[in-house]
């Protein structure tokens, strides 16, 4: 049975029209002088208007030449397997990928891997009774097998959620273990091979000697076969210029091996990864180098390896700023024992996550170290609790504030009211004169204060809405500091009995704040909420004068743009800004409808049906997919165009006739 | 003789001094004779006479007188001089160009080695061509700047028009008095009644005539294939065809022609030679010697 394995070739034939056309159209006749035309016979003369083919042995040899030529190009084969015939497995085996890309998500955000595992149960309870079935689950290597048994709905319901693991793609392995497994079987055997098809997918099935007696049916599992994209799951601001920073993105549907290229500013840096390996799915960290403050336009892209045109590419606009930092006063500063107060506060503004969006470093120091080369970097300074501080430490934060610093007092038990009065409310480096703190009240008791009002609008309390602004309300506070607010204060929160929580005043080009109760527990179990960490964050964060990341961080999404030279230095254009959610590019199945691709090993063409990616695959060694076509290329087809192609052109000198 | 095998034609033709063609062809030709000078009475015995008052006492055989005592006298074959006309058509058929050879220069260097020879053979030659009449006419001579006048009226010849026979023979029986040779170079396309006139007239007044026809090589194969245009170069009737279906009529009609043609020269003792360009060097000269030696 012999098929075709490019059968597009087969189009071809339609150029055998054109020797017939040149055989019957008139040609210009051959002008011969003769001495006489007496010899000639007249009857001839009525031939010339006649439309007839000519020199039909010339034709045939020319249909057939071409005919072999298109045969050849088309690629035949002959089909060991009797076509027609129901394919009876006596076993099977399936072969599951459970690597980190099975991860990925299809065009509408649905799973691929929850839909594998319908498929597979689905598969497995069509199989008649006693057939031999076995499940391999690979990823680096065989993970798991699963045979027939009774338990087998319960073992893959497991697997549903112990798998994908986070480990890469070895086909090789799996396809060594379908070898193994069906080396004793007698019979037809039938693979289910779900892959996501990556780059050595196909290569690896061709590699291991399938016997023909097994029939390898694929399914595909990730929607990017062949479309691969990248995208920035998260903005990062950069902070420590001069040092190495990183940024974080994701390579998303990871079909195939591909490098990874980074350009900030249109030049390309160097990253630490430049290889990615197929199955990678997940979030990949950018290693850049030092950054200037400003933005900086960042694009990753990927360029696989082969030649399909992937729109891969994505970028951001990150902002590098100077690194700052808060400096704590405390009479007590060391933070490592409970009874600091900078406990809860320093905790509060530690960098938690590396690489998270907090990029601000804290030192505590005591009042008598405040000096001005201790202020390096620093941009907000926070008074814990403090009694008072030497005159030259307030004549060195008079100077910090006014040139554009920020200064927060916490009250407490340990504060001088008159010296703050004095000194501190005097230059205005406090928004308010501080009376008396009242009685303390105990918890649970109604004479308990809580926060009743703030200014939504403002941006140290911005964040808090619904129902954080429910429990920040139900924050109770045992003693608090009353105070006598200047003209020029802003009193952003109240408590329910009119006094003031927070209250901020302008002093010079900086702000100064006061919070009218304390940083640790002493006086409210606020640093016990979980508000009190955004709390403290949102409003350092608004004292060192440190932009939104909602502004200052914005991805683009750049046109796709096909694989080519155009990639290797791209031009960047910042089209539109979007917000962080959409940033996360899904590969859409349907742009990768219409795809195909040869490789060595197999043709792949892509098309989208009833809403499933279908992968159609064409396995092209010999003895893989019981087809033999290099004999039938070699013995027949290639001497065939040869001897006609020398056949042609003797008869074609012999009779002169082009 | 043997060496005249190797002398190519279409080499030969190459040479643009038709002078030189002739003497390079019937160089090749005599190479390896050994010619005899041919001076004063011929010598050739031919019988006895009794001798009777009034002949020349010169021819008495003194030594049969004083065997026999009677007079006889020798007789020798007369020394004459051949008169010979070389007749040239000039018609367009006789310019048909092939692929190596042109016939009219394959007929010219014929004509120009034949009137050589007849130069060697001390014969008086003359030079007369003709199409549809007679075109150009050298009058029979026999010395040597005869050769130079006669190689002169071939390279002005005019040529084309049709060729018609009929008006040949009053004009070679105005031109010669007495019975001569001639030769008649043409390929005879001409109609074979005509032709057949010719020859009858001609011999009618005693002359020897010798038919040299020469004929092209793709005259006598016809190699084309596919449709061709054939064009009369005669007339320049033009007749579209496709050769392969008609070569095999066009090839019986042309055997069919030559064999009317030696049918019509046998019944009047002409002798016909056709010749290409494979044989042009050897069939006309032997022609000639042999129709020389027949020659009154």
């Amino acid at each position: 049975m012999i098929g075709w394995l490019f059968p597009a070739f087969l189009g071809g034939l339609a150029a055998l029209a054109v020797p017939v056309i040149l055989h019957l159209i008139k040609r210009r006749p051959t002008v011969v002088v003769v001495p006489s035309l007496r010899f000639v016979p007249r009857g001839f003369r009525a031939y010339q208007r006649r439309l007839r083919l000519h020199e039909y042995l010339l034709l045939a040899l020319r249909l057939l030449l071409l005919a072999a030529l298109v045969a050849a190009f088309a690629h035949p084969f002959v089909r060991t397997r009797m076509a027609g015939t129901a394919w009876q497995a006596d076993a099977t085996v399936f072969l599951l990928d459970v690597s980190l890309s099975m991860q990925a998500r299809g065009p509408d955000g649905a799973a691929v891997w929850p839909a594998v595992m319908q498929d597979l149960r689905a598969r497995v309870q069509a199989l008649p009774a006693g057939h031999a079935w076995r499940v391999v689950a690979y990823a680096d290597g065989i993970c798991a097998t699963l045979q027939a048994t009774d338990q087998w709905q319960r073992v893959l319901h497991e697997w549903e959620t112990r798998f994908p693991t986070y480990g890469g793609t070895d086909y090789n392995a799996a396809w060594r273990a379908a070898r193994d497994l069906l080396a004793d079987q007698h019979g037809n055997s039938h693979v289910v091979w779900y892959t996501d098809l990556q780059k050595n997918a196909l290569a690896a099935m061709a590699a291991h000697h399938v016997p023909s007696t097994c029939h390898v049916e694929i399914v595909p599992c990730t929607p990017g076969a062949v479309n691969q994209r990248i995208a920035f799951v998260d903005a990062a601001r950069i902070t420590d210029l001069g040092a190495t920073t990183r940024v974080a993105c994701v390579v998303g549907g990871a079909a195939k091996a591909a490098h990874l290229q980074v350009y900030v500013d249109d030049v390309r840096v160097p990253t630490r990864v430049e290889q990615c390996a197929p199955g990678m799915a997940g979030t990949h960290t950018l290693t850049l180098p030092a950054l200037r403050s400003g933005a900086h336009v960042v694009r990753a892209m990927l360029r696989a390896d082969d030649a399909y045109a992937v729109d891969n590419q994505d970028s951001m606009l990150v902002y590098a700023a100077p690194a700052w930092r808060v400096l704590l006063v405390s009479s007590t500063p060391v933070m490592d024992t409970l009874k600091a107060k900078t406990l809860y506060i320093g905790t509060a503004m530690q960098q938690l996550v590396p690489g998270s969006e907090w990029h601000a470093t804290r030192a505590t120091i005591k009042p008598e170290q405040l000096a001005t080369q201790n202020l390096r970097d620093t941009r907000v300074i926070v008074l814990v609790d403090v009694a008072r501080v030497p005159d030259a430490a307030v004549r060195v934060l008079n100077d910090f504030v006014r040139a554009g610093g920020s200064l927060l007092v916490f009250c407490g038990e340990h504060t001088d009211i008159a010296w703050h009065n004095a000194t501190l409310a005097q230059r205005g480096l406090l928004p308010a004169q501080l009376t008396y703190a009242t009685a303390r009240a105990r918890a649970g008791n109604y004479t308990c204060i809580g926060i009743e009002q703030w200014n939504t609008n403002h941006p140290a309390l911005r964040w808090c809405t619904g129902t954080a602004a429910d429990d920040l309300r139900a924050v109770p506070f045992y003693r608090v500091m009353r105070t006598i607010l200047a003209t020029n204060a802003d009193v952003i929160a109240t408590f329910d009995n009119g006094d003031a929580y927070l209250a901020a005043a302008r002093l010079g080009r900086g702000t100064v704040a006061l919070l009218t109760c304390t940083a640790d527990r002493a006086w409210t179990a606020f640093p016990r909420s979980r508000l009190y960490l955004p709390f403290v964050r949102e409003m350092v964060r608004w004292l060192a004068q440190e932009p939104d990341m909602a502004d200052a961080v914005r991805t683009e999404q750049i046109a796709v743009r096909n694989a080519g030279d155009e990639q290797t230095r791209p031009g960047i254009t910042l089209r539109s800004t979007v917000p962080l959610a959409a940033v996360k590019n899904v590969p859409d199945a349907r742009e990768c409808a219409g795809e195909q691709g040869l490789s060595s090993a197999a043709q792949v063409k892509l098309g989208v049906r009833d809403d499933n990616f279908v992968v159609s695959t064409t396995a092209r060694r010999e003895g893989k997919n019981d087809c033999i076509e290099s004999w039938l290329i070699a013995a027949v087809f290639l001497p065939a165009v040869f001897l006609l192609a020398a056949l042609e052109g003797l008869y074609a000198n012999a009779v002169s006739y082009v | 003789m043997a060496t005249t095998a190797h002398l190519n034609f279409a080499a030969l033709a190459r040479i643009s001094d038709v002078g030189l063609r002739a003497r390079i062809m019937v160089h090749s030709y005599f190479a390896g004779m050994h010619p005899s000078p041919r001076y004063g009475r011929n010598a050739e015995f031919a019988s006895y006479a009794a001798y009777r008052p009034g002949d020349d006492l010169r021819d008495i055989d003194w030594r049969a007188w004083a065997r026999s005592d009677e007079y006889f006298i020798k007789r020798y074959d007369a020394d004459c001089t051949l008169s010979s006309y070389l007749v040239l058509d000039t018609s367009g058929s006789m310019c048909h160009a092939g692929e190596h050879t042109i016939k009219m220069c394959m007929s010219v260097t014929v004509c120009a080695a034949l009137a050589l020879l007849m130069l060697r053979q001390h014969d008086a030659f003359g030079l007369l061509t003709f199409a549809d009449d007679i075109v150009g006419d050298v009058p029979p001579r026999a010395h040597e700047r005869q050769f130079t006048r006669v190689l002169a009226a071939l390279a002005n010849a005019p040529t084309g028009g049709v060729s018609r026979f009929a008006p040949l023979g009053p004009a070679l029986e105005q031109r010669l008095k007495r019975k001569s040779l001639i030769v008649l170079i043409s390929d005879l396309t001409g109609d074979c009644a005509e032709i057949g006139e010719l020859f009858e007239r001609v011999r009618f007044y005693g002359h020897e005539l010798l038919c040299l026809r020469p004929l092209a090589v793709e005259e006598v194969q016809f190699p084309y294939h596919g449709r061709v245009i054939l064009v009369d170069a005669e007339t320049g009737e033009r007749q579209m065809v496709q050769a392969r279906e008609v070569r095999a009529a066009y090839l019986e009609n042309l055997r069919a022609h030559g064999e009317q043609l030696l049918r019509c020269a046998a019944r009047h003792a002409v002798d016909l030679e056709t010749f290409t360009a494979h044989d042009v060097s050897i069939k006309p000269l032997a022609a000639y010697l042999v129709k020389r030696k027949m020659a009154p």
